[in-house]
């Protein structure tokens, strides 16, 4: 992008010279950008950082986090995986490997095994715990939430926590919600 | 009211509207519904202005972003991206930036939980007039990962001058980034020609409560609190130096013929320091913070109302600066 005529374009680090180059990089919950004149920009480094998804992406190829064993045998393997199209909006899994958007809702289910892996990632967590909006379809009923958190405990062998959770269960079937 | 060290606290939640493509893959009939939705559901709440960034001119968009009403992407790179901008511009809601809404709360000083409780009704007015995009796993449904879970963020802006003079702002960026916060500065470095203004703010969005975020960045921001008020003692070692850095700036602030962002951003720094120190009496600190925002590029070609070069723009600023520091700070001594 070239500066616009009227708003003289000054360079964001320096303060002094006329901006010649523009840089992107994504922080948190957006892209920032800089304009550098040539000097500046002759000494830039990559803030190598958090939401940096060219890193991002060479991370998850080293990742000890592997695939859902059930999603795995479901999609054969990793390279299949990449070549998934969301149906709804086009976005590949290239595309949201190398950003880190995705283009609708439906993405979410299409790139599944690869969105659950990226956000555990860079979230620390996928398990969303706060506010849920008023009158949402909050999905799943109790025994849907309890039979994923079985599966985790199963999958980590926390015994305790599995026998706990199945107890819940058989409860709750035994007042036939299920 | 805003302290010499904390400037102000703004709290964003991203939210989508369900079924409908995320903003870059969104049409205009698409993105023209949430904009609609969006201003009713805001008309409940108050008094709300729209601009639609195709409708207004570059100056006056590059105003909004100078006041942080909101981010240089919706300017520049949404391809149907509007604003809604409450009376007092406290408030403020995005739409079709890079989710379909982004409400916002500016205020000043420490006031992350009053920032959150205004943008609770927004919020809540928003979800009860449009279905929100929301899954039990991964919470509000957001275009990047990032922001999944609660969507939010919530940062506070803070003049640090002591952390970056004494060259401790980096250990402390390293610091509290352990506790999972950003540190950024706030047009881009941080650096002494920004004003030594930087925004902290929580990493993680999901897997935590609001409760749990606010009170996150609320522990971060105490801690760096107490360094900059070490780092603050640490220079005054050299008082002279310090004493002659402050009144050498007020003496630009108050005389140069021409000033350029850069240097407004410096002199404003060092003044709102010398009040800290008791060399400079500044009636209102807040007023200051108003001047940061006036200086930038755009407010001041408002300001003159015709086009201006560079340089005419200096000369503009430094009189516009002059005038307004003689009346609201006076040297003490
Ligand atoms: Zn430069
Ligand atoms: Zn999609």
């Amino acid at each position: 992008m070239t500066a616009e005529v009227n708003i003289k374009m000054v360079c964001t680090k320096c303060g002094l010279r006329p901006a010649t180059t523009e840089i992107w990089q994504r922080y948190n919950d957006r892209t920032e950008k800089m304009f550098l004149c040539d000097e500046c920009a002759k000494d830039y480094k990559p803030n190598v950082g958090f939401d940096d998804f060219c890193v991002l992406d060479k991370l998850m190829e080293n990742s000890p986090i592997s695939l859902l064993s059930g999603l795995s045998s479901f999609f054969g393997d990793e390279k299949e995986t990449k070549k998934l199209i969301c149906p709804n909006c086009r976005t590949t899994a290239d595309e949201f490997l190398n950003t880190g958007f995705v283009g609708c809702t439906r993405c979410y289910e299409v790139f599944e095994p690869l969105i659950a892996r990226t956000v555990k990632k860079i979230q620390q967590s996928d398990r969303h715990v706060g506010k849920k909006p008023q009158g949402a379809d909050v999905g799943g009923s109790d025994a849907a939430r309890l039979k994923e958190e079985l599966q985790e405990a199963v999958d980590s062998r926390d015994y305790a926590r599995i026998s706990a959770i199945s107890d819940k269960l058989r409860k709750l079937e035994g007042n036939g919600e299920v | 009211m805003s302290d010499n060290t904390i400037i102000s606290t703004r709290i964003r939640l991203a939210r989508n509207v369900d079924g409908l493509p995320f903003p870059h893959k969104l049409n205009e009939l698409g993105a023209r519904q949430i904009t609609d939705g969006v201003e009713r559901a805001l008309s409940g709440v108050s008094r709300f202005t729209r601009y639609d960034m195709n409708g207004i001119s570059r100056l006056d968009g590059t105003i909004l972003q100078e006041k942080h009403l909101i981010s240089p992407d919706l300017l520049t790179d949404s391809r149907f991206g509007s604003v809604l901008i409450g009376a007092d511009e406290t408030a403020s809601v995005m739409v079709n930036e890079e989710d379909h809404i982004r409400e916002q709360v500016i205020l000043p000083g420490l006031s992350l939980d009053a920032a959150y409780e205004r943008i609770q009704k927004i919020d809540d007015a928003i979800a009860s007039n449009m279905k929100l995009a929301f899954s039990p796993r991964y919470g509000y449904l957001t275009s990047c990962v990032t922001n999944l879970g609660t969507g939010m963020r919530a940062s506070v802006m803070m003049f640090l001058p002591g952390l970056t003079l004494k060259k401790l702002i980096d250990a402390c960026i390293t610091d509290v980034g352990r506790l999972n916060m950003t540190v950024r500065g706030v047009y881009g470095e941080g650096s002494e020609a920004e004003g030594y203004l930087y925004q902290i703010s929580n990493q993680r969005t999901l897997g935590v409560t609001e409760r749990e975020i606010l009170d996150s960045v609320g522990g971060a921001i105490n801690h760096i609190v107490d360094a900059e008020n070490r780092a603050r003692g640490l220079l005054l070692r050299n008082e002279t130096e310090l004493k002659d850095k402050i009144y050498r700036a007020y003496g630009l602030a108050t005389n140069a013929y021409k000033l350029s962002t850069a240097e407004a951003m410096y002199v404003l720094a060092m003044i709102r320091l010398g009040a800290y120190y008791g060399y400079i009496n500044v009636n209102n600190v807040d007023a200051l913070t108003d001047l940061t925002t006036r200086c930038r590029p755009a407010n001041m070609q408002k300001l003159s109302g015709k086009n201006l070069s560079i340089e005419e723009r200096d000369v503009l600023r430094a009189k516009f600066l002059s005038a307004n520091i003689k009346s609201l700070a006076q040297k003490s001594e």
